[in-house]
């Protein structure tokens, strides 16, 4: 710069050049009517400097923004709508380039007619002669007031959207389930702290195909898990919910755990598919206490298997003994007894027999009990006589051992009844023995088609011990007795409630 | 051992009926006089507000999951004296409600001497000997 100092106010300048720039300037050899011609028309600010900075034409676009004149304007009277603030810098810039020659690009604010300040970019570029000395500096001025919002905006976005993230991050990296998040394609892109735990490892950017083997996951069985049925997948290919899944995970360590968890796609607003969400627990200690337990619940089977085993062993022994016994009775109704309370002692030991026997421990199914019950005692005390049994009983009926017990001795001693004493010695006959639930009610009924009861039998006055034996019980099974009337034979109809 | 006359009137509550009938039998045979069988404290009071025995023989374990301890105070209150025959001694929470605990299994002999001694204490008195299985609260 050689005409105007920085320290200066160059459009005071007595250099009379700067007086009168006319459209073109034959003196240095520049013609600027079509660049006018050009500016005026658009709609960004734009100006003409010669070499030394003084500015000798405007585009109306400037004027109208900043409501100046040509002749306020003209020279360094652009000053005038700068913000003194940022002055200083803009000449320091300004005054440097024009010593230099530099090109200048620099934003600004600007005021308009309106008094409000907005940011403009400013770019200023030389024109130089063929032997490179500079001839005229062109300035445009564009309005960034909208970019820089949008700017600020965006720079606002993005940091609300760290915040989120930020947010995100902390929440399920204090999770204690893990959680695994995929794309639309199923390629993992967040694991979380508890995910990562669980699996001792986490991999981003695997597909469904590989979840399997990079994370080592394992069915249940322990076979490795075919990648279409994992949760993941079946979230994200098929669009399934999938809850409860159980699956093992094998750590990098060797160590094994027992994953269950729940998988979801996630859709956008509109409906496309964002990718999956999967969650997971650890269920390996709920696994080992049910092991436990069912472990217990073994120990407590074998066991309760072996006392009714030794139950049943040492009732065999009393009726042995009672059988001995009978063998030394002298006379025949002694003997009689030995047998009978040898043949009662028999119905409890057939009772516990019947649950180490079975699967149940503490209840018997009633109707296979008191089927094989009824034809053990038309073959045991039948004699000579010829009977038929009819037996039925649609359903099978369990009842628990303390009510089991008594109502098989009740049927015992019934169809003992009637198989002693409805017929003749030699005779022939047929017991009839039905059992049916009718609502809460168990009914069984032992009829024969013998002689019938004497009149007036009245089970309940009767002296006999079978029938004191049958009434108690009846009693403390909650039970009733009746004798429904026959067109012959018998018939003892017994009514109990399921449960008592 | 024959019970002097007139006959000690006994109600037994028992929830097993094979047991009842049981002691019943034994107590009969040795001379007493067995007013009712009952297997629940609802039965029980209604035998013994009818027939006011003289000692009642009282099970821990009731039907319909009740208490013997229950019952013996329901007993107490009506006037009827008890006497625990039981698997489960009830152990001092039977004192002040009981005579004494006859422990199951129990013996004929052991059944018949503690009802003696119990009618003993009834009356006044203090029995020389106490069966097996057999302790006064």
């Amino acid at each position: 710069m050689t005409a105007h100092g920085v320290t200066g106010d160059p459009s005071r300048s007595p250099d009379g050049v700067h007086a009168d720039p006319g459209p073109s300037d034959p003196a240095d050899g520049v013609d600027d009517v079509q660049f006018r011609l050009l500016g005026e028309n658009i709609p960004i600010l734009c100006w003409m400097a010669k070499a030394d900075g003084y500015i000798f034409w405007y585009n109306r676009r400037w004027h109208d923004y900043c409501g100046s004149t040509p002749e306020r304007m003209e020279g360094w009277g652009w000053q005038s709508v700068h913000d003194p603030a940022v002055l200083p810098a803009v000449m320091d810039k300004w005054t440097a380039s024009i010593a230099t020659g530099a090109p200048f690009e620099m934003i600004f604010p600007l005021r308009g007619a309106d008094g409000v300040f907005r940011p403009f970019l400013t770019r200023v570029d030389p024109f130089r002669d063929g032997e490179g000395a500079i001839k005229r500096w062109f300035g445009v001025n564009t309005d960034v007031t909208a970019q820089l919002a949008a700017e600020a905006e965006l720079r606002l976005v993005n940091l609300k959207l760290q915040t989120v993230a930020a947010e995100r991050e902390a929440i399920l990296g204090q999770l204690g389930e893990g959680v695994v998040v995929t794309d639309p394609a199923g390629r993992i892109t967040f694991v979380n702290e508890a995910a990562r735990r669980l699996h001792g490892v986490a991999r981003l950017d695997i597909g469904p195909d590989d979840y399997s083997r990079s994370y080592s996951l394992f069915t249940e069985s322990g076979e490795p898990h075919p990648a279409e049925n994992l949760p993941l997948t079946r979230a994200v290919r098929r669009h399934e919910i999938v809850e409860d899944a159980r699956w093992r995970i094998r750590r990098p360590d060797g160590s094994e755990v027992l994953a269950i968890g729940n998988a979801r796609p996630v859709y956008g607003d509109d409906g496309t598919p964002l990718g999956a969400v999967l969650t997971i627990r650890d269920d390996t200690a709920r696994h080992a206490a049910e092991d436990q337990l069912a472990e217990a619940i073994r120990v407590k089977d074998i066991l309760l298997n072996e006392v009714n085993h030794r139950v049943k062993n040492s009732l065999q022994l009393v009726t042995s003994l009672m059988m001995l016994q009978a063998g030394k009775a002298n006379s025949p109704e002694l003997r009689q007894s030995l047998l009978e309370a040898r043949s009662r002692i028999g119905v409890v030991a057939g009772m516990h027999q019947r649950l180490y026997t079975t699967e149940q421990h503490d209840r018997v199914d009633l109707s296979t009990y008191i089927h094989e019950l009824s034809a053990d005692t038309i073959g045991a005390l039948g004699g000579n006589r010829r009977l038929d049994l009819n037996f039925l009983c649609p359903n099978a009926i369990f009842l628990p051992l303390d009510r089991a017990v008594p109502l098989a001795l009740v049927v015992s001693e019934l169809l003992t009844n009637a198989v002693k004493y409805a017929f003749d010695d030699d005779g022939a006959g047929t017991i009839d023995v039905a059992i049916d639930t009718e609502g809460e009610e168990i009914r069984i009924s032992i009829a024969d088609n013998g002689r019938g009861l004497p009149d007036g039998f009245d089970p309940a006055a009767s002296t006999g011990l079978g029938m004191r034996i049958v009434t108690a019980l009846t009693r403390q099974l909650r039970g009733t007795l009746s004798l429904p009337p026959m067109a012959s034979g018998a018939c003892f109809r017994l009514t109990l409630p399921q449960d008592a | 051992m024959a019970a002097a006359s007139p006959p000690l009137r006994l109600l037994v509550i028992e929830d097993e009926a094979l047991v009842a009938l049981e002691i019943e039998s034994i107590l009969r045979n040795v001379g007493y006089e067995i007013v009712g069988i009952a297997d629940s404290l609802d039965g029980a009071l209604a035998i013994a507000s009818g027939t006011r025995p003289d000692l009642a023989l009282v099970d821990m374990h009731l039907a319909e999951g009740q208490s013997g301890l229950t019952l013996a105070a329901a007993l107490k209150a009506t006037g009827t004296p008890t006497l625990f025959v039981t698997g489960n001694c009830p152990a001092e929470a039977g004192a002040g409600l009981a005579i004494g605990c006859l422990h199951k299994p129990f013996s004929d002999r052991s059944l018949a001497g503690a009802v003696a001694a119990a009618r003993e204490i009834l009356n006044g008195g203090t029995p020389e000997t106490l069966p097996i299985a057999f302790h006064l609260f």
